[in-house]
């Protein structure tokens, strides 16, 4: 009997999307429905009514389908993860370029002669810009949520999803400019300081930066907070 | 009846977390909790019931983990979350507010 019931489940999920959740869905109703058959029969009921009194109680299956086709805030779209994959891995070979050429900066300062220090803090500041798209990237990257629809029903759940949905891109936003401007304050530092050489001074830049987060993160809380109003 | 179970349905995801503030539970379980305190009058469809499962999780309200039995088929865990707890709050009140009201008007 176990196998009708799971067979009856096969044809109820045969227009539902094909994904993990679902699966794991079916599952997880068929063993319910077997769970309840097993008690009913152990409480005296016939084989043919306890089957029967399972099927009647799944109710409308095609109302679940929405639900497991991996809307949720952590999966994406195919498109999106492929673009995702993408910019991963870009993101990954520029790093990998941006050390290899502060490791030729070193050679090229040993095997030419050119001034060691020059050379090597020239090519660690270009090393530091081509850091920059990467980083760039895969802030991007983290930050594709896909965006949450409103369905007709509003109900409590679907608010909190949303006030979720919004404080997560709030979140994403404000470490895509935190991460830029420590980014920018570093490329100043190297730059100003190779080119004054005032090593003793320089590392003031450091604190301004800091103090620019802090306004930053200010003037955006100060936004939302107005906005949630 | 028909109205009565509307109602019901209406609260479905309410009567969940109520429950699993109790215990972390499975579909089932929850299910046969519902008829023990209704005096059997009244159960979930399974439908009704999974599709709330898979909103509260989506809302953060509840979690989910795979139960460690040794015999059978491994069942899906639900516990309610902080969030799960402050949702059951604000919608316990929402409901003696409710309440009250149509126990005014309908006297």
């Amino acid at each position: 009997m176990d196998e009708r019931i799971r067979q009856h489940f096969n044809t109820i999920f045969a227009e539902a999307p094909k994904t993990r959740m679902a699966l794991d869905l079916k599952q997880e109703m068929t063993q319910s429905a077997i769970d309840k058959y097993n008690d009913m029969v152990a409480d005296g009921y016939s084989e043919e009514d306890a089957y029967q009194n399972v099927i009647d109680s799944i109710g409308d299956v095609t109302e679940l389908f929405p639900e497991v086709e991996e809307k949720n805030l952590f999966a994406l779209p195919e498109k999106d993860r492929k673009k995702k994959a993408m910019l991963t891995a870009c993101a990954v070979g520029l790093y990998i370029f941006a050390g290899a050429i502060f490791l030729a900066s070193g050679m090229l300062s040993e095997g030419f002669g050119f001034d060691e220090h020059i050379v090597m803090t020239y090519g660690f500041v270009l090393a530091i810009i081509i850091c920059i798209p990467p980083t760039v990237m895969l802030v991007y990257a983290a930050n594709m949520y896909p965006g949450y629809t409103k369905r007709e029903k509003q109900d409590m759940v679907d608010q909190i999803k949303e006030v979720n949905h919004r404080t997560n891109r709030e979140k994403a936003v404000l470490k895509t400019i935190r991460s830029l401007i420590w980014t920018i304050a570093l490329i100043i530092y190297f730059t100003i300081s190779i080119s004054t050489f005032a090593w003793n001074v320089t590392w003031i830049i450091f604190l301004i930066a800091a103090c620019v987060q802090k306004i930053v993160q200010l003037v955006f809380e100060l936004r939302t907070e107005e906005k949630h109003l | 009846m028909s109205i009565t179970s509307d109602i019901l349905r209406g609260h479905t995801e309410a009567i969940i977390l109520a429950n699993l503030l109790e215990q972390d539970s499975y579909g089932y379980q929850i299910n046969k909790d519902i008829m023990k305190k209704t005096n059997n009058t009244y159960e979930l469809k399974e439908a009704t019931l999974y599709s709330a499962f898979r909103r509260l999780e989506q809302a953060g309200c509840i979690r989910t983990y795979w139960g460690d039995e040794t015999v059978g088929a491994r069942r899906r865990y639900y516990a309610i979350t902080e969030d799960g707890r402050k949702a059951y709050q604000g919608y316990k009140q929402e409901w003696q507010e409710a309440k009250e009201i149509i126990d005014k008007l309908l006297k």
